[in-house]
């Protein structure tokens, strides 16, 4: 058996944290489209001297690691039966796919990806990809494995054997043992926050920001029975924030050594953010939830932007708070988001900004309002994102503050291009 | 006699710009990031360019 239905799965609580975050067995969560995962991965794998397939599979591994560690603590699992079906089933309801265990011991084995988000859902349909794109999924099973058998994180080494992306049927990772095991990176957990209360949703607007967020608790967001999230017309995974703050800051410091190359790294994760807004909340604002919920109480534009504001309030990246907005402007505070948090956690205070995904994704829901007007229902494809990024009033975002450089908020300016 | 190529001919807009930062990280480029996009490149940059770009895109299981 390689998938448990989705009412039959052994997991974590789900707890909602303070200030709009998400957590399970202390790891950060926030909900992430396959545009995302797929231009965040394709930007951090640019450049092949930095070694960064081999991060983003230790990143995987510290983070399922520590889910599966804590989780089996607060479940009372004791074999490493139970403790790597916890693995599997969370895998596979965070929308990652299926992952069969079921054939790795404490020496090492094969784990099998049946269905693989990274494996299947970042590929364009113009082509397939030259070399596997399933590095968490190797990571994932090599961390969630040491767990099961109570070894630390870095017990075991995980080589791809095989991978949807590149054409295989489906993927293949073997695992073994290191012995001894590799000095490891862990999981930054819940993170570093300020402890700062957000103010109340900006009054001035015909949005009602807690019954949306409460008609979107009623959502299930669960993978379905190939582990997968089809949902606002992207696929979706719960990632880990940990993960992805592992993988991107890691990026970029292996970046800043190299003279004339962290500017365009920047921008590109900044990309991948707007990218992410662009997809993700626009699969939001043309959805049959959006039309049921949120678009009866939009009396003009700026209500769309409070109402995917408050949207965003659910999926895990904090608090967010609009402080200014014009036809032209818009500033918004966030509160309490994974990077900032993870960032602290990882490397203490920040000497520049850190806060990519939502500097783009600040950017990425103005443009699509204000600039490409999706209150008309354009069709989401690359043809519209890039009419709409090329557009003279195309959008873009500064950060007047950042929390990881110890400010109380993130400020995201957004100003309409000329 | 055609127009010698340029980083906007080639590159164009915004998303040309997103697509010349792509290439200084993949090809190790970072000169292209301080260039006159309008400016004439030599035939070998522009052929390097090219190549990079269609390298990139068979990387990015985006190769048509």
């Amino acid at each position: 058996m390689t998938s448990h239905p989705p009412t039959a799965r052994v997991l974590c609580s789900m707890e909602p944290a303070p200030y709009g975050r998400l957590l399970t067995a202390g790891e950060p969560l926030v909900f992430h489209c396959n545009k995302y995962n797929y231009w965040l991965q394709q930007t951090l794998l640019l450049d092949r001297s930095l070694g960064m397939r081999e991060v983003m599979v230790d990143a995987a591994a510290a983070s399922a690691h520590s889910l599966v560690s804590r989780g089996s603590d607060e479940l009372g699992l004791t074999t490493p039966e139970e403790r790597l079906r916890l693995a599997s089933d969370t895998f596979a309801q965070f929308g990652f796919g299926t992952l069969d265990l079921t054939r790795i011991t404490t020496s090492g084995g094969e784990a099998v990806t049946p269905t693989s988000h990274f494996g299947q859902c970042l590929v364009d349909e113009r082509g397939s990809f030259q070399e596997p794109q399933n590095l968490f999924d190797a990571g994932y099973a090599a961390g969630a494995a040491a767990a099961a058998y109570g070894l630390p994180a870095g017990s075991f080494g995980a080589e791809i054997l095989a991978c949807h992306s590149v054409g295989d049927p489906e993927g293949r990772v073997a695992l073994s043992r290191r012995d001894p095991p590799a000095d490891f990176f862990l999981s930054h957990g819940e993170g570093v926050g300020n402890e700062i209360a957000p103010p109340p949703p900006n009054a001035d607007t015909n949005v009602d920001e807690l019954g949306i967020l409460e008609a979107l608790s009623g959502l299930d967001f669960s993978g379905n029975e190939e582990g997968l999230i089809h949902r606002f017309g992207v696929m979706l995974t719960l990632q880990f924030g940990s993960y992805l703050n592992r993988v991107v800051y890691e990026f970029v410091h292996r970046m800043v050594d190299r003279a004339g190359m962290i500017e365009p790294a920047e921008a590109l994760l900044v990309e991948a953010g707007h990218r992410c807004g662009f997809h993700t909340l626009g699969g939001v604002m043309t959805s049959p939830e959006w039309d049921a919920v949120v678009r009866p109480q939009c009396r003009n534009e700026d209500d769309w932007i409070h109402g995917i504001v408050a949207v965003i309030n659910a999926l895990g990246y904090g608090t967010w708070r609009v402080e200014e907005l014009t036809e032209d402007r818009l500033v918004v505070r966030a509160y309490d988001g994974y990077e900032s948090r993870g960032y602290k956690a990882l490397f203490g205070r920040a000497s520049r900004p850190t806060d990519y995904l939502v500097q783009g994704g600040a950017a990425g829901l103005f443009n699509l309002i204000r600039v490409g007007k999706i209150a008309d229902r354009p069709i989401l494809d690359d043809a519209f994102y890039e009419t709409v990024l090329n557009a003279p009033e195309s959008a873009r975002t500064e950060l007047a503050t950042c929390e990881s450089m110890g400010d109380d908020y993130t400020s995201l300016v957004v100003t309409r291009g000329e | 006699m055609d127009a010698p190529d340029t980083l906007e001919s080639l590159f164009p807009g915004n998303i040309g710009k997103l697509r010349i930062a792509r290439l200084i990280l993949f090809l190790g480029m970072p000169e292209l990031a301080g260039m006159d996009r309008s400016a004439p490149l030599t035939p070998a940059v522009a052929e390097r360019l090219k190549q990079g770009a269609l390298e990139l895109d068979r990387a990015m299981g985006r190769a048509r």
